[in-house]
């Protein structure tokens, strides 16, 4: 896992990434100097129990990524079965979610999908 | 019946059931040649079609919404040639023109990041202060976050640092002061501009009338006024009553969203781009209105969901949100806010995040036209 969020910590554009558990702890991080740890990982589990209790109200199926894009950046979170890849981007761009989406991919193939969906 | 007076206007002259159909073919091909303008940049003929339109068809959602949009094209274009002049060379006008014009687009973040780098240029400058200043002030009334309320008392305070003439700043600090409770502070503040402007007749007037009758806490304890309105997204005074408040609250209090424009907006501009179900929430919460199938649920997901995307910016040091986009078997879910609500929308995975946020954007746009489509 750590060796997914190193390689995308070398691309210019992520402020820090992290791996949170679907009880909404912190496997690993790697975050820039400005960004607090407990901050993220506690903005990251509001989303996801939030959007998740949500969608299941509405009678959704669970989401797949969820991206709040801010004037400073983005906050893109993506299921990945058991666990979820939080990334901070500086700039908001979609062509940023090919890197993503590929980092989560190999964490889903990392950590298969189990019971998580009773948020 | 109403159908038609609805489509056709008021006033005019009454139409038969016969004509419906031809009619509405008319206005669809009309509707129809404007947007495929707008699409072209042919922004001029887009707005002569959709006035011409609407002499026609005056409650016409989607032309409004074309004609509007093309304005903000308009000012879009104002707006790169002072950037262009700013980042050519250092010209204050430029700047504070600049400023006022993001503020005045509801452009607040964009109008921050200028006068964060007016200050940058002219660090001594009273005057960036007060523009720093100002858009705080905006966002703080669309928003009511304290911390953007506490951020233009800072910059008010330090450009009375530069300059203690600086009547601008008294007056906007009167304002704030005025908003959140405090009537005492403010009338400091009215106290010391009426000293160095004696015919400020407006304030004067506001001192002696409307100050009064302000709601006022026994102790003006300006950091526990903050929070509070925070937390009850309300403020105890109207802004718009003070002498130049109105500027900062156009958004909130004129911009009031019309649940039955909406439902025609989402309609139209909805199934054009193919937006399933799309809701509107007002200040804590509360459904303004909502459009699509199954109403209830949507409005339910995108309150509890806008929820916490306002919770996340209040507690995060992330910048102010922009949108918040949710993805799934069940399509895309796009929330935007949008000065004193929050639109939200439900569209195929195929509808990119953008189209969905420019549909809100009209939507919203066109649900705010003025007075005379509320009477429908």
């Amino acid at each position: 896992m750590e060796v997914i969020l190193n390689r995308l910590e070398k691309e210019a554009w992520v402020r820090g990434s992290m791996i949170v558990s679907n009880e909404g702890m912190v496997v690993v991080e790697r975050l820039a100097g400005d960004l607090d740890r407990d901050a993220v990982a506690a903005l990251a589990g509001d989303l996801v129990t939030e959007v998740a209790g949500g969608l299941k109200e509405a009678g959704h199926e669970p989401f797949k990524r969820i991206v709040l894009s801010a004037t400073t950046g983005d906050l893109v979170v993506v299921d990945c079965g058991t666990v979820y890849l939080v990334v901070i981007t500086a700039v908001g761009s979609e062509a940023f979610y090919i890197e993503i989406d590929s980092a989560a991919q190999q964490l889903k193939r990392l950590a298969p999908s189990t019971t998580m969906r009773g948020m | 019946m109403n159908f038609l007076k609805k489509l056709f206007g008021r006033g005019r002259k009454a139409h038969t059931s016969e004509d419906a159909p031809q009619l509405a073919r008319e206005l669809e091909a009309t509707v129809a040649e404007a947007e495929r303008l707008v699409a072209a940049g042919r922004f001029e003929e887009a707005t002569q079609i959709a006035e011409t339109g609407l002499k026609r068809f005056p409650t016409a959602v989607r032309l409004r919404a074309v004609i509007q949009y093309v304005r903000r094209v308009g000012a879009n274009k104002r707006l790169a040639q002072l950037k262009k002049t700013i980042d050519d060379r250092k010209d204050e006008r430029a700047y504070r023109e600049l400023i006022a014009m993001h503020i005045d687009l509801g452009n607040r973040d964009q109008a921050l990041e200028v006068a964060q780098r007016f200050i940058g240029e002219f660090p001594d400058s009273a005057e960036a202060h007060i523009d720093v200043a100002e858009v705080y002030l905006a966002r703080y009334f669309a928003e009511l976050f304290a911390r953007d309320a506490r951020a233009a008392v800072e910059s008010l305070t330090r450009a009375l640092e530069l300059d203690e003439r600086a009547l601008r700043a008294r007056v906007l600090m009167g304002l704030l002061y005025w908003s959140i409770g405090a009537p005492h502070h403010a009338g400091n503040d009215i106290a010391e501009v009426l000293r160095l402007d004696p015919a400020n007749a407006r304030l004067q007037e506001f001192r002696d009338q409307v100050l009064p009758k302000g709601r006022t806490e026994a102790e003006e304890d300006i950091e526990v006024l903050l929070d509070g309105a925070e937390d009850r997204q309300e403020l105890p005074n109207d802004p718009s009553a003070y002498p130049g408040g109105r500027r900062f609250v156009a958004e909130r209090q004129g911009g009031a969203l019309s649940p039955k424009l909406f439902a025609a907006a989402a309609a139209g501009i909805g199934r054009r781009l193919r937006i399933e179900q799309l809701a509107a929430i007002g200040g804590g919460g509360r459904p303004l209105a909502v459009a699509g199938e199954k109403k209830e649920e949507f409005v339910r997901l995108a309150c509890r969901i806008d929820a916490t995307a306002r919770r996340a910016g209040r507690h995060m040091n992330f910048g102010t949100m922009r949108r918040l986009m949710v993805e799934g078997k069940f399509g895309r879910l796009v929330l935007v806010p949008a000065g004193n609500c929050t639109v939200a929308a439900r569209a195929p995975r195929s509808v990119t995040t953008e189209r969905i946020a420019e549909g809100l954007e009209m939507v919203v746009t066109a649900s705010r036209a003025d007075g005379s489509a509320e009477e429908e």
